[in-house]
């Protein structure tokens, strides 16, 4: 297997690097096996958000997928639009989103639906402080 | 490939699909061995002109406990189309188990896939709930190898069907033109087309009401939280995610990367359980899991406010947290006190004189310059050669031959676009809560082992408490990255696994 032998090299390699006594910490923590990131990543950056806060950012990834399908529509998507966009989900439940009976939907609705839903599944999302 | 081959393809796939479930009138014994004639390449810039959808058939019988079960494995590739524009994307290499004489439709399915990223999904293939098997005998290491592929008593076949597929450059699975394998290494593209193979598995075998699981370990937890996310934005409804020894949030790693407020907490529990096993723990705790569980409190309230500390002005620690920490790990006191935000890697070498300690399982030790420790992790090179001899004889028991050579693990980490939601490194809790907000009847399981130094378990825990409601069950067992392969933590996480399942199915 060539990407085996390759790695059994790279393992040598980084063997006799730090041969001379122990293993070099930077040796064994550079293993190539996962879960691992190249070295070349630095710092990490940005925040790991909890709570409303994540939940805040969760939905803005949700919104993210929304505008992205209903961008051409004019920000609203009918059921067959969100059908061919790839959203299943939105297709599936288009009837318990569009309360208006609009034919189509806003993000907002989507939004409103999925918290409600969770509500009613015991598990209420977090109140959110900021807009995603 | 000619559309009308491509047809005839899929139809076979369908029938196939069908006397894999045992169900609607198909021969249960069907058996059809196939001899794929690709050569699958792992290469960055490898690409297959076309694919066919074919796969092996074979019958099997199982013996446990609660009686024999007769199952079908399922052995060859299916074509992953993209969601929207439904151009190929992949030819993913599966094998998949389903029971016999129950009905298909409404039985738990459950997809398994290793980490890396590039690695293939062998571990758990032979390693955990499959009907098979490589006995290890993990943490001795003293078992002759290569090790037995036996019965898996503890398999979950009997509580779910069980697919076990392969990332795109690794095993048989590989990109379909104009893509190359490099097209999905990366944290977006390879769910996407992971997302996609899901969904033509589900197709092709109609599995649309059944239960639907995802079990990825390591690389394969953030895998799986993104996965979640586009499955349900696909409206492919999942019942469940187990995150086995889940790297979710690559920031939150000291030993990932270098940061004035990401401390290695986390990893103390993982520390002092290390240090239990190999007797350094002062005074011997009289029950090891207790004294374990007793140390996350040492890590929240003490150790990650003086480590920060530390970080951010070379303060230096209290004495008496020094010596709480020596007591509670064996790790010595100007260990400590000269590094004090102590990264696993000093760890695996100072802690036991003369030895290197596993970065996988950190009860597997071996002296520096042994044939165990020349890879880096003894824990690794115990089992890496019996898993690779294994797996290409095992398929062709299956009936599934080929001159291509199962690639356990591809050179995908090394390019590997790690850049997820604007961060260069992946954090997916957001993609965990967005799932769960589309589906909050998702369960999330979590699977660590006390011993593992790659992805420690407190750390896994600090991360999955980041979620807004207490929607995780979190286990820990003694093991390491791989909690399966120890015998007693294999037996035990069945039992709860499948409780796991028995209440997704009970809920309403």
């Amino acid at each position: 297997v060539s990407g085996q032998a390759r790695i059994t090299l790279a393992g040598l390699a980084l063997m006799l690097a730090g041969a001379a006594a122990a293993i070099e910490p930077a040796a064994i923590e550079t293993t190539r096996r996962g879960p691992w990131a190249p070295a070349q990543f630095g710092p990490a950056d940005g925040v790991a958000r909890e709570g409303a806060a994540l939940q805040a950012q969760a939905e803005a990834k949700l919104r993210a997928a929304f505008d992205a399908a209903a961008a051409p529509h004019g920000g609203q998507l009918t059921r067959e639009q969100a059908k061919k966009a790839g959203l299943g989900w939105l297709a599936r439940h288009f009837d318990a989103v569009d309360r208006r009976r609009a034919g189509s939907v806003r993000f907002d609705e989507v939004q409103r639906y999925a918290r409600e839903r969770s509500a009613a599944h015991g598990r209420p999302l977090p109140h959110l402080t900021t807009k995603p | 490939m000619p559309v009308v081959h491509r047809l005839v393809a899929f139809a076979l796939a369908v029938a196939l699909a069908a006397c894999g479930g045992g169900g609607g009138g198909a021969a249960p014994d069907a058996t059809s061995p196939w001899f794929d004639p690709v050569t699958y390449s792992s290469a960055a810039t490898a690409s297959l002109p076309s694919a066919e959808e074919r796969a092996a058939v074979s019958q099997h019988q199982l013996v446990l406990p609660t009686g024999t079960l007769a199952y079908t494995a399922t052995v060859g590739h299916l074509t992953a189309r993209h969601v929207v524009s439904g151009a190929p994307q992949a030819s993913f290499f599966y094998v998949a188990y389903t029971r016999n004489a129950v009905d298909p439709a409404t039985r738990p399915v459950t997809f398994f896939y290793n980490g890396g990223p590039g690695s293939a999904s062998v571990w758990l293939h032979l390693g955990s709930f499959g009907p098979r098997r490589l006995a290890t005998g993990v943490p001795s290491t003293t078992q002759p190898r290569p090790f037995a592929l036996v019965d898996n008593q503890e398999t979950l076949l009997d509580v779910s069907d069980l697919v076990f597929v392969d990332a795109i450059g690794s095993g048989h699975s590989q990109a379909i033109a104009p893509n190359i394998n490099r097209s999905f290494w990366g944290v977006d593209s390879d769910a996407a087309a992971f997302r996609d193979f899901v969904r033509r598995y589900v197709e092709v075998n109609a599995r649309q009401a059944s239960p639907k699981w995802l079990f990825g370990e390591s690389y394969g937890g953030p895998r799986s939280a993104v996965l979640a996310l586009l499955l349900e934005q696909a409206g492919v409804e999942l019942a469940g995610v187990v995150l086995q020894s889940p790297a979710m949030d690559y920031n939150s790693s000291c030993a990932i990367v270098a940061r004035v407020d990401v401390t290695c907490a986390g990893f103390l529990p993982s520390y002092a359980a290390t240090g239990a096993w190999h007797q350094r723990v002062q005074p011997p705790p009289a029950d090891a899991e207790l004294f374990v569980a007793s140390t996350r409190t040492l890590a929240d309230s003490q150790y990650d406010p003086a480590a920060r500390a530390w970080l951010a002005s070379a303060t230096p620690p209290p004495d008496a947290l020094v010596d709480q920490l020596v007591a509670s790990t064996g790790i010595a006191a100007a260990t400590w006190r000269s590094q004090f935000n102590l990264t696993p890697g000093v760890v695996r070498q100072q802690l036991v004189a003369g030895q290197l300690l596993g970065r996988y399982d950190a009860r597997i030790a071996a002296p520096p310059g042994s044939a165990l420790a020349a890879g880096g992790d003894p824990s690794l090179t115990l089992i890496e050669s019996s898993f690779a001899q294994a797996i290409g004889p095992y398929l062709a028991s299956l009936g599934y031959t080929t001159p291509s050579i199962y690639v356990m693990f591809s050179g995908a980490i090394e390019q590997w676009d790690f850049s997820h939601d604007g961060r260069a490194l992946p954090d997916t809790l957001p993609d965990l809560a967005a799932a769960l907000t589309l589906n909050p009847a998702l369960r999330v399981v979590a699977i660590s082992g006390h011993h593992d130094l790659a992805t420690p378990f407190h750390q896994t825990a600090l991360d999955l408490r980041r979620l807004p409601a207490p929607t995780v069950t979190e286990l820990a067992y003694p093991g390491g990255h791989m909690t399966y392969l120890d015998d007693a933590s294999r037996i035990r996480s069945r039992a709860d696994l499948a409780a796991s399942y028995a209440a997704a199915g009970a809920a309403p």
